[in-house]
């Protein structure tokens, strides 16, 4: 019992972390319409600069600060030339694929091949016992600061004006330009919260799952299947579908360790198949 | 207004005019040159250069297979990967597990993979545009860890090893030469396929589809039976490619599955796009070229690539068709990307 506990909250911190990395994709894909391919190489830039901060300073805190300011930094590069291709989605698709290239190259060169994990402050390498229950404290804080993003993101969108804009440019971008709203601009700000949330996710997620090449295209695809199950811009939407396939993929590789993304294939197969919309996306 | 939009996608009822005829004739006398200097230069080149003719060869057939569905149906698909991947491991597993002759094991593989494309078309060609490229990098990233697990079968990360010897027609495929010669054979041949068949009627149905679904089904067209029989066909042409490099090498990966993979065959069609059916055999020849002439050098290759597809498609892609009616001159987002 204790040991499918143990599972089920690695399924979800596993799903936090998804959450961090596809929120900002479904977002982007949503709002700005732009097929963003270098996402993933976020959360390995984000685990790199995190790493390379805390090693040196000894400060995890530092490590999330500058991977942040790193974060918006590329998205202000990155968004530049987006707006050089404009609206093809093979331009993008190329100018953005071509950045996972560059990155992956330069990070190999500087970082090597093997994986490496963001050292985590002594307070939170201990294990947290709950009854029976051993868990390791900083899973439980990543899965309680998560769902404390996730509530802030609601917030944002629903209650705040930024958040109205941000839904009003998904839904008609002539309509808020109209309005006397730069559509461009709030499509800038939705890139920058979008990568600075993927480098977040390398930042705490690389004390757990680490950072290696390879990580950028595998959290790419967790995160486009999870855009795809969820709908695309639905931010509900891809909170559970990250948490379902952060779970689904946990718990059947430890029941049956060679089956591999089998379970997420199979899940997006058949959720495509009956709702080819994502679960709360709607038809485009 | 209706039969002149109809008129603009069919081919002209009367005969080329002469200029026209006369650029054909160029570029056919261009082709035929071409062909000669990669028939007579290439042998005489270094072994390490031979050999790299053959990669480009035989992903120049890949790619001209990925054409007819990114380029040719407009549907940007990033997971041919797959189809390569699985034709590769199908042909390895046949001759593996004792399939006489590589031919039987090379068509019972394709077969394969061209029954896998069916299912993955119902599936995928049910979404566009965004959706359909997230969902088809899905599914080959997918099946690469699948292959990279399921270890009794595929034999995981190192995947499959040790091959006998491929010969077809008394063609021995894992001899640099003779291999650059057969994928330069059958890479002539796919051309000439996909040329002849994006000028049939068939051809025009598929073109029709990427202005306007609805349009295209009031004139009879089914948009699904279409694009899947491109999708299948196009499976099956890269399954080809993946397939004779992999008797060429011996031996097949996970990695050749993967979103890497798919992402550089993307490369390859989208890089050239407009060259009509040379596009992708340019896309191809760069892409090899870089991974690996550069890579023979410096261990940058990816670095160079990444720097040459991004100046590629900042400097010398064109926004695509599809793409302009939806912009409106008045948009400001046209208008401040303009401005900068």
């Amino acid at each position: 019992m204790t040991y499918w506990t143990t599972q089920v909250l690695n399924g979800l911190s596993f799903g936090a972390v998804l959450y961090l990395v596809a929120v900002g994709l479904t977002l982007i894909m949503g709002v700005m319409r732009v097929v963003n391919l270098m996402h993933g190489s976020g959360y390995l830039l984000g685990a790199y600069v995190a790493l390379t901060v805390v090693k040196d300073t000894g400060s995890f805190a530092l490590g999330i600060v500058l991977a942040l300011l790193a974060g918006a930094l590329v998205a202000v590069v990155v968004f530049a030339l987006l707006r050089r291709v404009g609206t093809d989605l093979t331009r993008q698709a190329v100018l953005t694929f071509a950045c996972v290239y560059v990155i992956a190259d330069l990070s190999l060169e500087v970082f090597g091949g093997s994986t490496q994990q963001v050292p985590l402050p002594h307070a939170l390498q201990g294990t947290l016992h709950l009854g029976a229950l051993a868990y390791p404290s900083y899973r439980l804080l990543l899965i309680g600061l998560v769902a404390v993003v996730a509530l802030a993101a609601f917030a944002i969108e629903r209650r705040t004006l930024g958040g109205a804009l941000v839904r009003a440019v998904a839904d008609d971008r002539e309509m808020v330009a109209a309005l006397g709203r730069s559509p461009q601009r709030i499509a800038f700000g939705t890139f920058v919260i979008g990568m600075c949330l993927a480098f977040l996710g390398g930042v705490l997620g690389g004390g757990v799952f680490g950072a290696y090449p390879g990580a950028d295209l595998q959290f790419l695809v967790f995160g486009l299947v999870i855009v795809v199950l969820g709908g695309m811009g639905s931010l509900g939407g891809s909170l559970v579908a990250a948490l379902v396939v952060g779970l689904v993929d946990t718990l059947t590789k430890v029941a049956w360790p060679s089956i591999g993304d089998l379970s997420i294939f199979a899940l997006l197969i058949v959720v495509l198949a009956l709702r080819p919309n994502g679960l709360f996306g709607r038809p485009a | 207004m209706s039969s002149g939009t109809l008129r603009r996608g069919r081919p002209a009822p009367s005969a080329p005019a002469a200029p026209e005829r006369a650029r054909a004739r160029r570029r056919g006398i261009a082709l035929g040159a071409a062909l000669l200097l990669c028939v007579l230069v290439v042998p005489s080149l270094s072994a390490f250069y031979v050999d790299a003719a053959g990669q480009m060869a035989v992903y120049a057939i890949v790619a001209l297979g990925a054409s007819l569905i990114i380029q040719h149906a407009d549907l940007p698909s990033i997971g041919h990967g797959a189809f390569y991947g699985l034709a590769g491991y199908g042909v390895a597993l046949l001759m593996l597990h004792g399939v006489a002759g590589t031919l039987p094991a090379l068509a019972l593989a394709l077969l394969a993979t061209g029954a896998f494309a069916v299912v993955m078309g119902l599936v995928v060609l049910r979404t566009r545009a965004a959706y359909f490229m997230m969902i088809t990098l899905a599914i080959g990233q997918l099946l690469s860890g699948i292959a990279s697990s399921m270890t009794s079968v595929t034999g995981g990360d190192n995947g499959l090893t040790g091959l006998p010897a491929a010969t077809v027609a008394g063609i021995d495929l894992t001899d640099p030469t003779q291999f650059y010669f057969a994928c330069l054979a059958v890479l002539v041949l796919v051309a000439a396929f996909v040329a002849w068949l994006i000028s049939t009627p068939y051809g025009h149905a598929l073109r029709s589809l990427k202005r306007d679904d609805r349009r295209a089904r009031s004139l009879g067209v089914g948009p699904l039976r279409v694009r899947l029989l491109a999708f299948a066909l196009s499976g099956v042409i890269t399954g080809l490619g993946g397939a004779l490099a992999t008797l060429n090498a011996g031996y097949v990966e996970p990695s050749v599955l993967g979103a890497g993979s798919s992402g550089a065959i993307f490369l390859m069609v989208a890089l050239a796009g407009r060259l009509g059916v040379l596009g992708p055999i340019a896309g191809a020849v760069l892409v090899e070229g870089i991974t690996l002439i550069v890579g023979a050098h410096t261990t940058h290759s990816q670095l160079v690539l990444g720097v040459v597809a991004a100046a590629i498609a900042l400097f010398v892609m064109r926004s695509g068709p599809a793409a302009a009616p939806a912009r409106r001159p008045a948009e400001p987002a046209a208008q401040e990307a303009g401005d900068a």
